[in-house]
């Protein structure tokens, strides 16, 4: 039943993996796939965090789980305000998960979509400002010995760069690109997705620095600033043939009232050889100051998250209340059963453990005897949880009732949130135009900017 | 059965009616087709191939040379680029983030880009010639069409279709040097140009159907 409401092999609402309960699926990639989550944890502790599962038909191929396995790691060891973190790391099943920071907002992708043109030009450079700080952290980043990592994100552009509501900015996916190194496969993939974000000399096949971060990074610049994309063509060839030659419109040409500091603050970072663009990612920070300072512009975080209310109206925090914690303890243990297999049959299982104990009890008992003992980091809630025992018996069922996930979308829409919704509503309403249909893709927009680009839905 | 008629044939079956033939030359020439829009317009080549075929259908009472339905059709396809690049120039919506989600980012052709920045390279470059001498090329070594029969199509002398064909390499060879700099440099052997054309077919470039030989 649960599977026929949510598609095989999508995690139901309820669903536990290790110390992390689904909420709903945010996104669905080639990939991977996305789901809003909590954390669970003693004395009612909650965390509500976002868990990027790979597709349980790549879960076999090793190169795929390699790759998802270095881009944990290496964001692992980045910790950076501007940069959204990974948690956690886990395994349930024989099947790899991965702990993201939530955030609570659009991507930059949807902002300029939203827009239908430049951003404000304050927002612009703060948002930029912001992700240039996060760049120049990661590459300042040395390993564990003292050394430089050298690492180059190779992935940035405006779906990468997440906006909260408060007037964060985050970049995500780092390393994957790096990652995606290894696989031919994905790298193809990768290529087509990003073209028009991509350092000229990594099309001609030359060597990356930070500099390639600085060239995309400014790419970003120009297109919040002017509204309009940076490199556009009929196809990828010509696209490619444009970006590796750097051939842009002019800002002049497209504002021809921009403020010539303006248009060079714009250009800096565009050139096609690395030798010509500002030297790293703090540069590129400290020429936004600078124009700044001398344009009466500021660089505001509370003027980006005034921008996001006023484009995407309020927009309530995820509430966790309509899914009901895990009701059982034998759920608690998380021992891998004995087959590896896709997570639906899972579902089952859940489902059954709620009718009561005894059965739980019953299919822990083969789990134990295959000998694979739960590793510690996923074993750590194993002391009786003061969590309410009070609705064990219909969670799934109510769940499923109180989320049906939308077939086209993928995504599940919002839990009912009585006085926030009403609120939003009104919001859209105000702005022409802007109220039909975007309330539910929210989440999931959101959510897409974890994916790859070229594996997003829609 | 269907797998041994000659174009030609097909073509006269088409033309009498009978749509297995159609649907048989369409499966045995769709990947040409849509590996010349991927190499030109890539965001819109399952569209602009099927628009060519459409087209195709309209004006098969009209083929002059049946023994080259492909440069026939290629000319097709030739005439729907050009007329996907005028509507393109007069709305400009490439520029437009609305635009973005509907560029579908899979071709097939762009698998080739992983293998070998050389072969990238022949690509951009091909990609990037006018549309004559582009698919004198593409006819020639991609399609594998003989200069006799190239003259015949474009109804040329067989001097003049050589000397356009030479021009065409040499503007070809000259825009690779330019992409590359430093980097790797067009065989001047007619051979090895072959070979190299050769190496970028073998992409997976996809019929909707396996085509029969």
């Amino acid at each position: 039943m649960t599977e026929a409401a949510s598609g095989p092999g999508v995690l139901a609402p309820g669903t536990r993996l290790g110390r992390y309960q689904v909420l709903r699926r945010l996104a669905l990639g080639g990939m991977a796939e996305l789901y809003l989550a909590r954390q669970l944890g003693d004395a009612g502790y909650e965390k509500v965090v976002a868990l990027k599962r790979v597709l349980p038909h790549l879960a076999e191929e090793k190169s795929f789980v390699d790759m998802f396995l270095n881009e944990a790691r290496l964001a692992a060891t980045l910790s950076h305000s501007g940069i959204a973190a990974v948690h956690d790391f886990g395994t349930e099943h024989g099947e790899h998960f991965m702990v993201l920071e939530y955030v609570h907002g659009r991507s930059v992708l949807q902002l300029l979509k939203a827009a239908r043109g430049p951003l404000p030009l304050g927002v612009a450079l703060t948002i930029v400002h912001e992700v240039a700080g996060a760049l120049h952290y990661a590459h300042e980043r040395c390993g564990s010995d003292g050394a430089p990592l050298g690492l180059v994100h190779r992935d940035v552009s405006p779906s990468n760069i997440l906006v909260s509501f408060d007037g964060d900015v985050k970049l995500v996916d780092f390393g994957i690109a790096k990652a995606t190194a290894h696989n031919q496969a994905t790298q193809t993939a990768g290529i087509k997705g990003k073209i028009a974000y991509m350092a000229p000399e990594q099309l001609r096949g030359e060597p990356l620095d930070r500099r390639s971060d600085v060239f995309a990074l400014s790419v970003v610049l120009y297109e919040l600033v002017l509204g309009r994309r940076c490199f556009s063509a009929p196809g990828e060839f010509a696209l490619i043939n444009r970006v590796a030659e750097a051939r842009y419109t002019k800002p002049s040409r497209i504002d021809p009232n921009i403020h010539p500091d303006l248009a060079t603050l714009l250009t800096t970072g565009l050139d096609a050889q690395p030798d010509g663009r500002p030297a790293t990612a703090r540069d590129v920070q400290l020429r936004i100051e600078a124009f700044a300072e001398a344009h009466a512009q500021r660089l505001s975080r509370v003027a980006v998250a005034h921008y996001m209310e006023a484009s995407f109206g309020f927009e309530a925090y995820p509430q966790t209340s309509a899914i009901p914690l895990p009701a059982v303890e034998a759920a608690e243990v998380p021992v891998p059963p004995p087959a590896r297999r896709s997570l639906v049959p899972w579902l089952g299982v859940a489902a059954v453990l709620l009718v009561g104990v005894g059965v739980g009890v019953m299919l822990q008992a083969p789990q134990e005897a295959e000998g694979e003992v739960a590793p510690a980091a996923i074993a750590a809630p194993a002391a009786p949880s003061p969590r309410p025992a009070a609705e064990p018996e219909p969670a799934v069922e109510e769940v499923v009732a109180l989320e049906p996930e939308p077939t086209a979308s993928d995504v599940a829409p919002s839990p009912p949130q009585p006085a926030t919704h009403k609120r939003k509503r009104k919001k859209k309403k105000r702005r022409k135009g802007k109220a039909s249909g975007s309330a539910p893709d929210a989440a999931a927009g959101l959510a897409a900017d974890y994916l790859p680009p070229s594996r997003r839905p829609g | 059965m269907m797998g041994e008629a000659t174009d030609a044939q097909l073509l006269e079956r088409w033309r009498l009616g009978d749509r297995l033939a159609s649907e048989a030359l369409t499966r045995r020439h769709y990947g040409s087709v849509l590996r010349y829009f991927e190499l030109n317009a890539s965001w819109a080549a399952d569209d602009l191939a099927q628009k060519t075929f459409m087209a195709a259908v309209e004006r098969a009472g009209q083929v002059r040379d049946v023994g080259a339905f492909r440069a026939y059709l290629m000319g097709i396809a030739r005439r729907q680029l050009a007329m996907h690049q005028r509507e393109l120039s007069r709305q400009s919506p490439l520029d437009a983030y609305e635009a973005y989600d509907a560029i579908p980012q899979n071709t097939k052709l762009s698998t080739i880009v992983a293998r070998s920045h050389e072969q990238l390279l022949a690509l951009r470059a091909l990609s990037s010639l006018p549309r004559r001498p582009q698919m004198l090329l593409i006819l020639h070594y991609w399609e594998g069409m003989r200069t006799p029969a190239l003259a015949e199509h474009f109804d040329v002398p067989l001097s003049t279709l050589r000397s356009r064909l030479a021009r065409a390499r040499e503007q070809l060879r000259r825009r690779m040097e330019q992409m590359a700099g430093r980097g790797p440099r067009l065989p001047d052997d007619d051979g090895a140009l072959a070979s190299m054309f050769a190496a970028l077919t073998t992409a997976e470039v996809g019929a909707p159907t396996e085509a029969s030989p």
